[in-house]
């Protein structure tokens, strides 16, 4: 493991290098697309990795090389997706619990680099752009999103994701609170074409925000149906999965039953239950040990 | 719909209201006698029994105290900001001898369940909004009085000097008042602009069941309101089955109506008021200085929250006009028009909700003050 840690730290040390010492345009871009790999390969090592500290240590090292591959190629499609991924599991797993502020504007940038990855790809493929007016008139976004093709499902999941977080964070802010139809309509976009898409997130997305509705407006029975596909998509073994719905649905109907098998089953599963996830996983596991403790104060 | 109907209308609401009315907060220990089905033991007897009882009660000093409450706002609103900022100051002051446990985004049931829940002991404090606190003190509803109010220093110098009074009430009824903070202005919100008392007139207005504030405005307006569900509402906004709502720009956000409807009304409705309330019982049991922490930083956040709140809703506004929620002014003579109807309305919910002189006395008192107003901006 230690040996493998020490080989990807190398190979983004020299994506770092590669970026760092070439100027020029098109030799820049280049670089920048030699060096894409591996950040991405590193970014893989991460989302494999078990020991929390180390990952927090790559993550953030990896971090600023995205932002450094994106200078020299600002419209690499996969790049700014790899880059909204990136910083909305670094804000979820290494910032949020902690320091709600600084998350908010971790998952900013997750969602400004998908977003910008959307309009790239739309230009390219000769679509409409999503243009800002969208986010504050939903029946413009219901049809765009209904002339919009399946292969925008990743750009418009992360978009999503990243939005999602700024919601979580800073729930009482009026102007996010109006922006949750909006995330609504886009994950019904995902669910459209690829519900399985990203461990099922666009289930979990609905799911969580149907469920941190209060059970008597009517949000409860939309949330644990969006919970139970998400759990039956992904096999149950991505467990972030279940940590939302017991943070959420469990506790918002009370069901303390559910809140602690939920939790139970995240705290006893192997972390090679899903290799290339055992950073979530071992968040996941983490945050389940914090929601247990605090039983006694979310159940009356 | 006739004047008649509509009249009939606004008191069945008052009836089926009051009917939900709490009993006096008794702890435990009423919660046993309604369950048994007795409501009223022999004074003599329950004075021993509750003599017993105390005697068997281990020693309540030193030991920490849990309070238990309960609110309609969801984890992260300003509501929950401002109560965890309280939870905070009041765990620090006492050493932790005091501590709050919070459950927020109605887990706890509608206003109405908390309160039950607080007289059989499971809870021990409640943040509720007017439709709540009437519940306790129906006399309180005064504040929520049709436009009532013009602006925020109207407000202020009301509350100031009417909430004493009212407190009182609430003591009587068993329950002690740590603060106060409006929920904020209720505006008229619709997916037709309505500038005049005949527009107004002309759409179907959702209604909350059961609320006689709004049974009564609707019946002053000439309005025939639908009765409906909050959960249903977006539904029939969509199918057309009604063309408005009243809301807090805040709670339009919230359940996402603003998304069926185009323009609000640019004069509240009225200002929906917000307490905190405990459990007498349980506060009298604390020792001096926890009552003292308790009240002294109660009233300090429930005023930070009422500024926050302020701004929220101010903000909310913004968030609604990017969002193609217009506001439209009345048109010539339809403001005092409106305000008469108000005043009708207010009218109407008397003696059953409060007594005539109360409110009397309310409009009196604003009268002065925009009175003194005028003589000092002149």
């Amino acid at each position: 493991m230690r040996r493998g840690a020490c080989r990807h730290a190398r190979r983004v040390l020299a994506g770092l290098f590669v970026v760092l010492a070439l100027p020029g345009c098109s030799v820049q871009r280049l670089a920048a697309r030699a060096s894409a790999g591996l950040v991405a390969d590193s970014f893989a090592a991460v989302n494999a990795e078990y020991d929390l500290e180390l990952a927090a240590g790559g993550a953030a090292a990896g971090l600023p090389l995205l932002e450094g591959v994106l200078r020299g190629d600002p419209d690499a499609v996969d790049v700014r997706l790899l880059a909204a991924e990136a910083y909305s599991g670094y804000a979820l797993a290494f910032v949020e619990q902690d320091d709600p502020a600084r998350a908010v504007g971790l998952y900013r940038r997750a969602r400004d680099h998908a977003l910008h990855a959307w309009r790239v790809a739309a230009r390219h493929g000769g679509v409409a752009e999503p243009a800002d007016r969208l986010w504050f008139d939903l029946d413009a976004l219901d049809r765009y999103l209904a002339g919009l093709e399946p292969r925008f499902v990743p750009a418009v999941y992360w978009t999503a994701q990243g939005w999602g977080g700024m919601v979580k964070n800073r729930p009482g802010d009026p102007e996010l609170v109006a922006d949750v139809p909006v995330l609504q309509a886009l994950g019904r976009f995902v669910l459209r074409h690829d519900p399985a898409f990203g461990y099922a997130g666009a289930h979990v997305l609905l799911g969580a925000l149907s469920g941190s509705m209060p059970a008597i407006l009517g949000g409860a029975p939309a949330a644990r149906d969006h919970f139970e596909a998400a759990l039956r998509l992904t096999g149950r073994r991505f467990l972030m999965t279940h940590v939302l719905y017991a943070a959420t649905y469990a506790v918002q109907v009370q069901d303390r039953a559910l809140f602690e098998s939920l939790l139970d089953e995240v705290r006893g599963a192997d972390l090679d239950l899903l290799p290339e996830r055992r950073l979530a996983n071992a968040v996941a596991q983490q945050r389940a040990g914090r929601l247990a403790r605090a039983v006694d104060e979310l159940f009356q | 719909m006739t004047a008649m109907m509509a009249a009939m209308r606004t008191r069945s609401c008052i009836r089926a209201y009051l009917i939900r009315r709490s009993r006096p907060a008794g702890g435990t220990w009423a919660a046993v006698c309604n369950v048994f089905g007795v409501t009223e033991l022999p004074s003599r007897l329950a004075g021993a029994l509750v003599a017993a009882i105390v005697a068997l009660a281990p020693a309540a000093a030193a030991a920490q105290q849990i309070v238990k409450i309960a609110t309609l706002a969801p984890e992260g609103s300003t509501w929950m900001t401002v109560l965890r900022a309280y939870q905070e100051a009041v765990e620090e002051a006492s050493g932790e001898r005091l501590q709050f446990r919070i459950f927020p985004g109605g887990v706890s049931g509608s206003e109405a369940d908390m309160l039950r829940k607080v007289r059989f002991g499971q809870l021990d404090a409640v943040a509720l909004t007017g439709a709540g606190l009437g519940l306790v003190v129906p006399e309180e509803r005064v504040l929520d009085g049709a436009l009532l109010f013009r602006n925020e220093a109207e407000i202020d110098a009301v509350y100031r000097q009417f909430t004493p009074d009212l407190e009182r009430m609430f003591e009587e009824r068993g329950y002690v008042v740590l603060g106060w903070a409006e929920v904020g202005p209720i505006y008229l919100f619709s997916t037709s602009p309505v500038a005049s008392v005949e527009e107004l007139r002309r759409l179907r207005w959702w209604m909350l069941e059961d609320d006689p504030l709004a049974a009564a405005i609707f019946a002053a307006f000439g309005a025939d309101p639908v009765p409906l569900h909050v959960a249903d509402v977006l539904t029939a906004l969509q199918t057309g089955v009604i063309d408005g709502v009243y809301s807090s720009p805040l709670a339009l956000l919230a359940l996402q109506w603003f998304s069926r409807v185009d323009y609000r009304l640019d004069l509240p409705l009225g200002h929906a008021s917000g307490a905190l309330l405990m459990n007498r019982r349980t506060f009298s049991r604390l020792a001096p200085d926890l009552r003292e922490i308790l009240v002294d930083n109660g009233r300090r956040f429930m005023a930070e929250l009422q500024q926050r709140s302020r701004a929220d809703n101010e903000a909310a506004l913004a968030a609604l006009a990017r969002r193609g929620v217009q506001p439209v002014a009345p048109g010539p003579g339809a403001a005092d028009l409106l305000r008469a109807q108000g005043a009708v309305a207010r009218r109407a919910l008397a003696p059953e909700l409060y007594p005539e002189a109360l409110l009397d006395r309310v409009e009196a008192a604003l009268a002065a003050h925009r009175s003194a107003q005028r003589s000092a901006t002149s």
